[in-house]
């Protein structure tokens, strides 16, 4: 009872802006926040930081130690592609999957019933899918030092990373797309159409038939991964330039993210 | 949208455009092709990409600023009338000029020197022998220059003004002209138009250096013509949108096509003009004119689009935005000095330019926000330059604190000193395809009092609650917040929200929940507070996935209070809840009303408005169908109605205790009691020649599921 009758329970300034050092620590706590549920979630965590690693381990190290040793090339290339697979997870289901339930829960609509700052929600998703991106290189770098499969320098595996991070923003954006459309059941099902056929459609792990091989810059993996290759210096599997692969992920980002906030702010 | 309502949007595009004037600035030095000795600093990693979006920002950013300061100048012109609006432009215009100027040119000066040194290693070339003559009234305004001539187009808008106004007494001229603004705008030719004084002044300007469009009137006292015609322009067309308004709206739905007219318009200047600067001027002849109409459409296009996006996007007011409108001002007057000086630091450093434009960029602007937020937002400087002086840090009262005095202060400024309701629905209809949620139904919260909302399932609480808080809008009628728009973040951060259903995130902690919610609010109860008077303390801890459902609606009560709201929504809060937390909560209920808190409730249970309420509203069917306080109300739902076949006289049944009102239909007697119980008793007398064939009945059916 002594809070009752001691606090001020009602903040009487209403007419007094809030300050932008708090605005800012809205998004900050948001964005900590999800990023720390989200570890706290092993279906995800594990799920989405594990295994990759021993994806990239089974099939472009040891499955492929005959084909890298043969060309060293090839195991920058794999190393590049499996990156492109482990950052694609954490933005596609981590802000998808999560999205569809929490809008399913009515969270977002309450959090739009609270006065939390608009953009803090999208914000928090894209960083934590970010973050995820870098403990992800960390890993698979560290996991290519260790195996020696990818010729590369500190530079270029500093390049490639950062160029991995930045491409999860993309990614994110088709997450939320995903997350603003459909029912928490059913954002797994999304998810998967859309992930696990452009991880091998892009070509990032094998050569692709010639008439497949056309069609692989539709897919935002593809370009991502170019943008890696192309940032790190491997010019040997860089196929349309830089630029455009840029311009296409900007365009993937601004559509997919314009129109789920678009839905979002029209339903919750 | 009225002339009265502060125009956010275009406070954050007159602040994007002084921005983009930075970034314009940052970027010189790394400009291809440019001369040592003409910037401050040649930086040694030139970038094309830097030089395109220097010039896509530079086509429009001055006359965007231009355009804007036309149109707040006719709203500040008409509003304060003609003393004012002079004394205003003064202060926030003419003093900044001149007080800018001498300070900061020796500034500009002292960072060019030491640029060209470094540049030339101390042996700067000998100037040409045969440079150009000093324009007439030659004078170095610097990047100052815009508020000269800003002020110089005030006086030639005003006095054309006055001349018209003379002229046109009867209004005739200036309705035909604002006629002809509509009709450009909303067909979209005005991007065609508009341009055509400046095509025409830029195409007879022979030494026209075209990458930089509007030659930049910063040499002399006396202007130039092309930049007096491109920004007189803008200028009397930003006074002539503010005649009407809602031209606004019309560029907030012409947006997506007004940018892609933008970036093809620019498109062709770049291919005809090249992505690096050239300097020498262009022959005349058809690419001059097809590049000076293309960028003259590029102009236009670019600053209506982004208009549109900003009263599309920007309207509702936002602490951040409000900000860094506020900031914008100081920061584009000091910005050139610092820029450029950090400019010469990294000038010469072997690194790539995507790696310096950016450092540049941060470095300086971290600077100007330092200095804006210490050295003139609270000062005499940010009462000249945006009208106002903000207190160093908001007054808030101190949580926790003991004693009346600041529980005192925060009940009176939440009771306020308008007598308006805080929260209002008025006339307000709401269907859910067929269904009718809400039909013609008017509610209101004053300061301080609790507003229970009783009705069954469906009967419209929860839909009313929700207009309220923003979720939803209204077919029609009207809905007020805290005298704002419900859908303005910030008259909610004035608002507590407890909702009906919904699933918080399980995996964090009740006190992370806490910590999160209040963060979104200015001046939220310590975490301690909040756990204390929702008894959560054991808890706190206790990831919320892993609570009962009784514990959950407490965490959730707690989410709702925990921003110390001047108006609380709390919808059906005790279902679910055991008797002891049942009591916390509405202790902690009347400790808020208490303190000044208003609140609406929704509940199905009488005795929980009998407990709390002050004043009680019955919705059923999506009508208000009683309202006042719970006596009222209570005598109100209690009333049953008999049916019966009888001899009896209406009019000596009328006078029986209990009886409320009596009517004959053809074969029944109709009788609405209060006290429905005895009145059957007699009523099953014998005697009484009467036989009931419906009795008890409440008089409002259906009313009250309990």
């Amino acid at each position: 009872m002594h809070a009752m009758t001691t606090v001020t329970l009602v903040d009487g300034q209403t007419e007094v802006p809030m300050r932008l050092g708090r605005v800012f620590r809205a998004y900050a706590q948001e964005a900590a926040y999800e990023w720390l549920r989200m570890l706290r979630a092993p279906a995800f965590s594990i799920g989405l930081l594990v295994v990759p690693i021993l994806v990239y381990l089974f099939f472009g190290v040891v499955l492929s130690a005959p084909v890298i040793a043969k060309n060293p090339g090839i195991g920058s290339y794999l190393f590049s592609g499996f990156s492109t697979l482990a950052i694609m997870g954490p933005a596609l289901f981590g802000v998808g999957c999560t999205l569809a339930l929490e809008r399913q829960g009515g969270l977002l609509r309450l959090k739009r019933a609270w006065p939390a700052p608009g953009g803090a929600y999208l914000v928090a998703k894209m960083a934590t899918a970010m973050a995820f991106a870098i403990v992800l290189m960390i890993l698979m770098v560290g996991t290519a030092l260790l195996t020696g499969k990818a010729h590369l320098s500190g530079t270029q595996f500093l390049s490639l990373s950062l160029a991995l991070i930045a491409g999860s923003i993309p990614c994110a954006a088709i997450g939320l797309f995903i997350g603003s459309l459909s029912s928490g059941s059913a954002a797994p099902a999304f998810v998967n159409i859309i992930y696990l056929p452009q991880l091998w459609l892009s070509g990032l792990f094998f050569p692709l038939p010639k008439f497949l091989e056309r069609w692989a810059v539709i897919w935002p993996a593809f370009h991502v991964n170019q943008v890696a290759l192309g940032a790190a210096g491997i010019r040997e599997f860089v196929f349309v330039p830089m630029l455009l692969s840029i311009g296409v992920l900007v365009g993937v980002t601004v559509i997919f993210g314009g129109l789920a906030i678009r839905r979002l702010a029209r339903h919750g | 949208m009225s002339t009265h309502d502060r125009l956010h949007a275009l406070d954050a595009v007159r602040a994007f455009a002084l921005l983009l004037g930075v970034v314009f600035h940052a970027g010189f030095s790394f400009l291809p092709g440019l001369f040592p000795g003409i910037w401050a600093m040649t930086d040694n990693s030139p970038s094309a990409a830097i030089g395109v979006l220097l010039f896509t920002s530079h086509v429009f950013r001055m006359s965007l600023f231009f355009f804007v300061a036309g149109f707040f100048g006719h709203m500040l012109f008409h509003r304060k009338g003609t003393r004012a609006f002079w004394v205003n432009r003064g202060k926030r215009i003419l003093v900044p000029l001149v007080a800018g100027w001498v300070v900061l040119f020796p500034a500009i000066a002292a960072v060019w020197i030491w640029g060209i040194t470094k540049t030339f290693g101390g042996n700067p070339p000998a100037l040409p022998a045969n440079l150009p003559p000093p324009p007439p009234a030659a004078f170095p305004l610097t990047h100052l220059w815009f508020l000269y001539v800003l002020l110089l187009l005030y006086v030639a808008v005003v006095l054309t003004r006055s001349l018209l106004a003379a002229v046109d007494r009867n209004g005739t001229l200036r309705c035909v002209v604002d006629a002809v603004v509509r009709g450009a705008v909303t067909t979209g030719a005005v991007v065609v138009l508009l341009p055509i004084p400046l095509v025409a002044a830029l195409y007879v300007r022979p030494d026209w250096i075209a990458w930089f469009g509007i030659p930049t009137p910063d040499q002399s006292l006396i202007p130039h013509a092309a930049s007096l015609v491109g920004y007189g322009t803008a200028v009397a067309f930003g006074w002539l949108v503010h005649r009407q308004v809602d031209l606004l709206n019309v560029w907030s739905r012409q947006w997506p096509a007004l940018l892609a007219g933008a970036v093809a318009a620019t498109v062709i200047c770049l291919s005809l003009g090249g992505t690096a600067p050239a300097f020498v001027p262009f022959a005349p002849g058809l690419r001059k004119l097809a590049y000076a109409s293309s960028y003259g459409v590029a102009i236009w296009c670019w600053s209506f689009g982004v208009v549109g996006a900003a009263t599309r996007f920007m309207s509702q007011p936002n602490a951040a935005v409000r900000y860094v409108s506020d900031a914008s001002y100081w920061i584009y007057l000091a910005h050139l000095p610092i820029v450029a000086a950090f400019q010469v630091l990294v000038g010469r450093l072997p690194w790539h330019w995507s790696v310096k434009f950016p450092l540049v960029l941060i470095a300086s602007m971290l600077v100007l926000l330092g200095s804006y937020h210490y050295l003139v937002r609270s000062t005499f400087i940010g009462q000249i330059l945006n009208g106002r002086r903000y207190p160093r840090t908001p007054r808030t009262p101190r949580s926790g604190a003991s004693g009346p005095g600041p529980q005192a202060s925060g009940a009176d400024a939440a009771r306020g000193e308008s007598g308006e309701p805080l929260a209002i629905l008025e006339d307000v209809h709401k269907r859910y395809g067929k269904t009718v949620a809400l039909a013609g139904v008017s509610l209101d919260v004053r300061r301080g009092e609790l507003v229970a909302l009783l009705g069954p399932n469906g009967a419209g609480k929860s839909t009313a609650i929700s207009l309220w808080l923003g979720l939803l809008e209204p077919d029609a009628g009207s809905v007020r917040l805290l005298g704002g728009s419900p859908e303005d973040v910030e008259t909610r951060r004035h608002v507590g929200v407890m909702m009906q259903e919904v699933a918080l995130t399980p995996e964090l902690r009740v006190r992370e929940l806490i910590t999160l919610t209040a963060s979104y609010y200015p001046s939220p109860l310590p975490l301690r507070d909040t756990l204390a008077l929702t008894r959560l303390e054991a808890l706190a801890d206790r990831p919320y996935a892993k609570l009962s459902a009784g514990q959950k609606r407490l965490v959730q009560f707690a989410l709702a209070i925990c921003g110390r709201p001047a108006l609380l929504f709390l919808d059906e809060p005790t279902v679910g809840l055991d008797v002891e937390a049942r009591e916390t909560m509405w202790r902690t209920i009347r400790a808020l009303v208490s303190q000044g808190c208003s609140i609406v409730l929704t509940t199905h249970y009488i005795e929980e408005a009998e407990s709390l309420a002050d004043r009680v509203m019955v919705l059923a069917n999506g009508r208000l169908i009683a309202g006042g306080t719970v006596a009222e109300v209570r005598s109100v739902v209690s009333r049953k109605r008999i049916s019966c076949s009888s001899t009896l006289n209406p009019q000596d049944v009328a006078l029986w205790p209990g009886v409320l009102a009596v009517t004959r239909g053809t074969r029944h007697l109709q009788i609405t009691a209060s006290d429905a119980e005895a009145v059957v008793r007699r009523l099953s007398r014998p005697t009484s020649g009467s036989r009931i064939s419906r009795s008890a009945r409440p008089a409002w059916p259906r009313l009250l599921p309990y």
